[in-house]
């Protein structure tokens, strides 16, 4: 027998174990219980009951509470009707916005669900989470002011071209804001740097900016909301404030133009959507590739040229890390001298190294025809020829033709027209161009291809009867228009040159401060000695003693850029 | 009422079920624990000092009544889930939204995996401190390090099964590791993957050793665990002193040489039918107080269940389980995480190459566990400070220099988390060398065993790591301060 310690010791422990089982046992049903019976008030129940009330008073039959949810794919579960009663079919009832009929829209709900439109989280049964307002969902609901997005996110083919609106016939009425945000994006130059669609320059790609992911965005200097639309506004309202490194130029948009870019911003979005879901304007846009912008010459510049450029070509001195300059390509003193093959390489290659991408198919996506048309745009800044009739009805002074001579015409064909390094004998017995009026009228208009000689529009009628006056009265000079070669420059003066004078502007290496930066190789091997030559003569300032440079300097400095173009075409074929 | 009860337990339909009658006398109730498949773990009668909690915190018994919990919980979750992509992540949305206490169920199941986890660690860590693992319970020792391993197995295939952001990032983490065994590791992964990518297959495999391989793996090893210590008889008791029971004989086990070839040694507790007897305690041959299992040992049994229970569904109520974003293998986040188990190894990839942290030095502790019955390691105590203790203690801090140095040289930082217990364990080793006067702390510091402040640096290395792999480690495995800048 054990000792009565020890029993009396096992005995009060057993009636202490006795105890602590009871009131654990009652303990755990109790707990087990909680989370069952905590299904019982959940929101959307309330919601459901509420409406039974508000029916009952309506004289209308009670609901019966259950979830109520579609499922228009496989994968897509959207139970937003559990609560947002009205939206699901059921009967209105007065009193709460929940129990309000879904507007009038084209598209049956039941077929497409909620979420592929609204956004949100479909499975969720509580506001906060179906709003996606949960860490875990990045698809929140679409702000009331930006729905429209929804619309574009299937829709994304609309096309839209000025002057505001949709072209090619589609009503697309529905979603103004939408449209008006796609028209503004292609207007205001967007697509110069961000790519959408394979189209655009090589910036940031916006091709599925509206699925960026609120977790992966950086929001310490976003003023507002932890959203992506508050992201956007700040991206759109001051990009540096953003992202100090950020290279976007300040857009500088009216109020009432940000709300529809945002809209449209956060239409993009590269998610799949099943094939039988597609509009129209999807299927032409993403199978037969038909352009949701319009393709005539100056929509094309606006929206990939404008922003570098400037909305009329003027150029622009672009910030951001390194400063660069985008050179002036509107003015009639570009179009004079640049011929259409320049610019076509120009915009088919680009400048590597400089923020000036590729625009070809493969890399920014335009298509030869659409090159052609900016660069027809282009010429077509270009003023129209005064005709021959008005010049040959023009009173001839030739006072006024020698003085417009000497500014015009001596820079390159020296000061009597005796022909020097860069431009040929005018003078000269046998040059047959100055035989003739027409033919004189006919260099001035249209200039002489593949030389320096470009045209000069600019001149009205009475000056060009003049001019033309002035060439025909020179005084012949000896020497043959035949034998006349332009002169071979001297790279090593150039080189000298340009450190001494063009750089202030130009950068001394590369980079272009106050002027494009023309000392690059894939610049130069581009660009034909005629338009460098007629460049630094025409393009400048004469005015300016330091900018009015001599033949042969001007030569000098042609070939000092042309060593460089050897040198990095010799680099490139490596 | 009385009457029709009596009636029923007397019915032939009652006998045939349970073939004693109600276990309100010891007869009954040593038949009860007899013939009970349940019960008869248990032998009839165990010694009073065998079933106090603060003997073992029964912490054995909550492991498997953990796995008990997540075997029902986690048949109810298989109702529900479809181990495939993408519905795998929308089937965790329907827990939390539609399911009947779904969310309840996977907080259960998630937060009693973790429970176990810890728990088999602490059933470890004091199995080792008590000596539990002498002879004859060495295998039964490596048959729990096997335990413990397929217990971080089947936490850890299932921490893919939810298929967000932290599942599918946790598993390319601890798959990457794996892939770092030289040789057959890229095989391995591929086996464990049934493809190059974590994808379908992989969560399929995954799904498949979680639901049914491993559970199955673990409950025949729960149950040859527990088989083991029965025929070993019970717990392991250390012996009393000799002023406290008069004794004749050694206990089994404890003092008693095993000899080559001897038969193992037999519990003193008989399956023997207690005959009708009203006393509860008796004595067993060593004079040592006995209780009958029925109802002492199963009630407190029972209340430590409860009590389990209890905690884990408050938690479950009171703590969701996260769930990140959908698995996206586009975007890596950072820092991308293993379970809080797998931390301690996570950082020590950041000292190691991956083949030493990775594989080297886990594979290390799991043998350096497995072999330490078959050292008498720990059991034997002699006194480490009794001769030359100024040689003894110059040694000592030699080794310590010395590992020091490895860990500084070996690795591409000093590992502090290492290094620190290294330096505590080994400070507070010497005090035992101090001259002590009375009290306990100073006898009980000089009759710990090398490998007791071996293990204990293990121990503490291994928290330590552990705590800043969780708590101070932020984007790019960058030291953070968890007050400063949150938890990753």
């Amino acid at each position: 027998m054990a000792t009565p310690d020890a029993e009396r010791a096992a005995s009060v422990s057993l009636r202490r174990l006795g105890i602590a089982f009871a009131i654990l046992s009652v303990a755990l049903l109790g707990v087990l219980a909680i989370a069952p019976a905590a299904a019982h008030f959940s929101e959307w129940r309330a919601v459901q009951q509420r409406y039974n009330v508000l029916a009952r008073e309506a004289k209308l039959d009670p609901i019966e509470v259950r979830v109520r949810q579609l499922s228009p794919s496989a994968d897509v579960v959207d139970r937003c009707g559990s609560c947002h009663l009205g939206a699901a079919g059921i009967a209105p009832v007065d009193g709460d916005p929940l129990f309000a009929p879904h507007p009038a829209i084209p598209h049956d709900p039941t077929r497409f669900g909620c979420t592929v439109c609204h956004g949100g989280q479909g499975r969720a049964l509580t506001m906060r989470a179906a709003h996606g307002r949960e860490s875990n969902w990045d698809e929140p609901l679409l702000p009331r002011q930006h729905y429209e997005a929804g619309c574009g996110v299937c829709h994304s083919g609309i096309t839209v071209s000025e002057p505001g609106g949709v072209a090619s016939g589609q009503a697309f009425a529905g979603a103004p804001g939408l449209v008006e945000g796609k028209r503004l994006a292609t207007r205001l130059g967007c697509r110069g740097c961000h790519r959408i669609g394979g189209v655009g320059g090589d910036g940031p790609d916006l091709s599925d900016i509206g699925s960026r992911k609120v977790s992966d965005l950086d929001f310490s200097n976003v003023r507002g909301g932890r959203t992506l639309v508050d992201w956007l506004r700040e991206e759109l309202t001051d990009p540096s404030r953003l992202d100090p490194h950020s290279r976007m130029p300040n857009p500088s948009l009216e109020a009432s133009q940000i709300d529809p870019l945002i809209t449209y911003l956060l239409s993009l979005r590269t998610r799949e959507i099943p094939v039988a879901f597609w509009p129209r304007d999807r299927v032409q846009g993403l199978l037969l590739r038909e352009r949701d912008f319009g393709v005539d010459g100056r929509t094309l510049f606006d929206a990939f040229c404008s922003a570098c450029h400037g909305s009329r070509g003027e150029g622009r001195v672009l910030g951001g890390n390194a400063v660069e300059v985008a050179p002036a390509i509107g003015g009639a003193s570009f179009v004079a001298i640049a011929s259409d093959a320049f610019l076509r390489r120009t915009l088919r290659e680009g400048r590597p190294d400089h923020r000036m991408p590729p625009w070809g198919a493969s890399d920014s996506g335009l298509r030869p025809e659409e090159i052609t048309a900016i660069i027809g745009y282009l010429r077509g800044l270009h003023p129209v020829p005064t005709s021959f009739d008005d010049v040959s009805a023009s009173e001839i002074d030739l006072a006024r033709g020698r003085s417009v001579f000497q500014g015009t015409c001596t820079p390159c064909h020296g000061d009597r027209g005796e022909g020097s390094a860069i431009g040929p004998p005018l003078a000269a017995a046998d040059n047959p161009v100055t035989l003739r009026e027409s033919a004189i009228y006919g260099t001035l208009m249209n200039g002489v291809e593949d030389t320096a000689m470009g045209t000069f529009r600019t001149l009205d009628a009475g000056t060009l009867r003049a001019l033309i006056g002035a060439v025909q009265t020179l005084d012949r000079v000896p020497g043959s228009r035949k034998d006349w070669r332009p002169r071979r420059g001297d790279p090593a003066r150039g080189a000298d040159l340009f450190a001494r004078v063009c750089a202030t502007c130009h950068g001394a290496r590369s980079e272009g401060r106050r002027a494009p930066a023309i000392q690059d190789p894939h610049f130069v091997a581009m660009a034909p000695d005629s338009f460098l030559t007629a460049s630094i003569v025409r393009r400048h300032d004469r005015s300016r003693d330091e900018l009015r440079r001599s033949p042969d300097e001007v030569s000098d400095l042609v070939a000092y850029l042309r060593s460089l173009g050897v040198k990095g075409e010799a680099k490139g074929a490596d | 009422m009385r009457r029709i009860g009596r009636s029923l337990l007397r019915s032939r339909v009652w006998r045939s079920i349970a073939r004693h009658g109600f276990p309100d006398s010891n007869r009954n109730r040593s038949l009860a624990v007899l013939t009970n498949f349940f019960l008869h773990f248990h032998p009839v009668k165990v010694r009073l000092r065998a079933i106090r909690f603060t003997r073992t915190f029964y912490l054995g018994g909550l492991s498997a009544a953990c796995f008990l919990i997540l075997t029902m919980s986690g048949v109810l979750l298989m109702f529900y889930y479809r181990p495939a992509v993408p519905q795998a992540y929308s089937d965790m949305k329907d827990f939390a939204f539609v399911v009947s206490s779904g969310m309840f169920l996977r907080n259960l199941h998630r937060w009693t995996a973790h429970a176990m986890v810890g728990l088999v660690f602490a059933h470890m860590a004091w199995t080792f401190l008590r000596g539990a693992y002498r002879p004859p319970r060495e295998f039964n020792w490596v048959i729990g390090v096997g335990l413990l391993v397929a217990t971080l197995l089947l936490s850890y295939t299932g921490y893919l099964l939810p298929w967000d952001q932290l599942a599918y990032w946790a598993v390319t983490v601890g798959t990457n590791m794996v892939a770092a065994i030289p040789g057959v590791g890229g095989e391995i992964k591929l086996l464990l993957l049934g493809g190059h990518t974590i994808d379908d297959s992989a969560l399929l495999r995954f799904y498949v050793l979680h639901c049914v391989v491993l559970p199955s793996v673990l409950a025949l090893g729960v149950g040859l665990h527990i088989w083991r210590v029965r025929k070993d008889g019970g717990i392991h008791l250390p012996a009393l002193p000799m002023d406290d029971v008069a004794r004749t004989t050694p206990l089994p086990g404890e003092e008693a040489p095993v000899e080559e070839g001897a038969a193992p040694p037999t519990d003193t507790v008989r399956l023997v039918i207690v005959e009708d007897d009203t006393a509860d305690v008796t004595l067993d041959a060593s004079n040592e107080p006995m209780v009958m299992t029925f109802p002492h040992l199963l009630l407190r049994e029972v209340v430590a269940f409860l009590a389990l229970a209890v905690l884990l569904v408050v938690a479950s109520l009171v703590f969701d389980a996260p769930l990140g974003g959908i698995a996206d293998p586009a975007r890596t986040p950072n820092p991308a995480k293993a379970p809080w188990y797998f931390l301690g190894v996570q950082e020590l990839l950041r000292y190691f190459a991956p083949v030493v942290a990775g594989v080297v030095l886990p594979s290390l502790c799991i043998i350096a566990l497995a072999v330490i019955p078959y050292f008498q390691v720990n059991i034997e105590r002699p006194a480490l400070w009794a001769a030359s203790p100024l040689r003894r203690l110059a040694l000592l801090w030699l080794a310590v220099a010395a590992l020091t140095g490895a860990f500084r040289i070996g690795a591409s930082g000093m590992v502090w988390s290492i290094a620190v217990p290294l330096w505590i364990v080994a400070a507070v080793m010497s005090a035992g060398a101090l001259p002590w006067r009375g009290g306990k702390l100073g006898p009980w510091l000089q009759t710990r065993s090398l490998p007791f402040w071996i293990f204990a640096w293990f121990l503490l290395s291994a928290v330590a790591l552990t705590v800043v792999g969780a708590l101070f480690r932020g984007p790019s495995w960058h030291f953070t301060l968890p007050w400063r800048d949150g938890i990753y």
